[in-house]
């Protein structure tokens, strides 16, 4: 099968699976983003939420499925960059269009994030004071960054809702310009990865949390970090946070290093899953 | 000339800002308070006749404060800092006392400000 990128590296084939299935969440996830955002208010968050789930008409399973979608795309994501890193598949990329896969991870997951604070129930308030209170430890740029990606407090969910609207349509644009080609993506043989996933949300409830009482948790994938927030300065946790960028990033740029950053990322992973497996335990 | 915009880019979020929020409880609803009343943004405790009123902001991060009956503490549910009723810090995170907010208490009730 011609896909148009090479497929293989010395180490071997990337697990396309892994891809295909990223990608078609992530498109599952916009589509039903677009349907949900004409429901959704960010001046009455919750309300809106509790209405799209309540009276609109399949509102409950399209806020499932895109909750769902987005968890799947995020989850696969991470899991083709961790196969490219170990089958090398770097080497056959240039700089640049490293830095803007490691970018486009990234970029997800602060869609997912932003997604979490549009929820605005308890787990979503949580979790953007939380992140505003940490950015404005970042010593200089810190307020300006708060004031355009979040100020929660000053102008309410705004500034949320429009990043987490426009970031999305960038992230699905950038990766069909530049990573797939669409026609492949949207052959017959492709199309089985949405009819997996679209009945799923069917069997499952993805319940909103409006409170949480003495002990809350935040997104399942900053549970590491929140735990870590108990020992450890606010900045201190924003860099570390930060940093598995730069090890990613460090792959292209140090190739003759691949099984030193490879132990570095081995570390991370193994001491961020530890905080997460301790936040479960305590 | 470029440089003139940015006190007035630097302000734009300002303008944004929502009015201070103020806060009445009547004589009444006083009295209904036992010990300790959870508001949306504020926590108010009543000790025989005299008033605490903190944020609800917990000073680590900045989450909603919840009380725990059994214990009788403030506790932040995110990283488990612990209050005294009066405010006081006793560990956690949070390293400082809650953030006591200015109040007016007279016949008619009692008011605050929060900005
Ligand atoms: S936000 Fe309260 S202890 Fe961290």
């Amino acid at each position: 099968m011609k896909e148009g990128f090479p497929l293989r590296s010395p180490e071997g084939f990337i697990i396309l699976p892994l891809a295909w299935l990223s990608a078609s969440s992530l498109v599952i996830s916009v589509f039903s983003g677009i349907f949900l955002s004409f429901h959704y208010f960010y001046y009455q968050p919750l309300e809106s939420l509790l209405k799209i789930i309540t009276f609109v008409p399949s509102g409950k399973y399209l806020r499932s499925l895109h909750y769902f979608s987005s968890q799947v795309a995020l989850i696969t994501l991470f899991l083709h960059l961790l196969d490219s890193i170990y089958k090398k598949f770097y080497l056959l990329k240039g700089k640049i269009s490293w830095f803007f896969l490691v970018f486009s991870f990234f970029i997800l997951l602060f869609i997912t994030f932003t997604g979490y604070i549009l929820r605005a129930d308890e787990t979503g308030v949580l979790a953007g004071n939380i992140v505003e209170n940490m950015i404005l430890t970042l010593p200089i740029l810190g307020n300006s960054l708060n004031k355009v990606f979040f100020a929660i407090n000053e102008a309410g969910l705004i500034k949320v809702y429009h990043w987490h609207l426009f970031l999305s349509f960038f992230l699905i644009a950038g990766i069909f310009l530049f990573h797939i080609r669409i026609k492949i993506f949207f052959s017959w043989n492709r199309t089985m990865y949405f009819w997996t996933l679209l009945p799923i949300p069917f069997f499952f409830e993805f319940s909103l949390k409006p409170f949480q009482g003495l002990s809350a948790r935040g997104p399942w994938f900053f549970v590491g970090a929140q735990e870590m927030l108990k020992f450890f300065h606010p900045l201190w946790v924003f860099l570390w946070l930060l940093s598995i960028f730069v090890i990613f990033l460090s792959f292209v740029f140090f190739p003759k290093r691949h099984k030193v950053l490879s132990g570095f990322l081995i570390l991370y992973l193994f001491i961020y899953f530890g905080f997460t497996f301790f936040f479960f335990l305590f | 000339m470029g440089f003139l915009s940015v006190p007035f880019f630097k302000n734009l979020s300002f303008l944004s800002k929502p009015a201070p929020k103020k806060i009445f409880l009547s004589k009444d609803e006083l009295s209904k308070i036992k010990e300790i009343h959870l508001g949306e943004d504020f926590i108010l405790v009543k000790k025989g006749q005299r008033y605490f009123v903190f944020s609800r902001r917990c000073p680590h991060l900045g989450c909603n404060l919840n009380y725990d009956p059994e214990k009788e503490w403030i506790v932040c549910p995110c990283h488990k800092s612990k209050f005294t009723l009066t405010g006081e810090y006793i560990e956690g995170p949070a390293k400082r006392d809650l953030k006591p907010l200015p109040f007016e208490l007279n016949e008619r009730g009692l008011s605050l400000e929060i900005s």
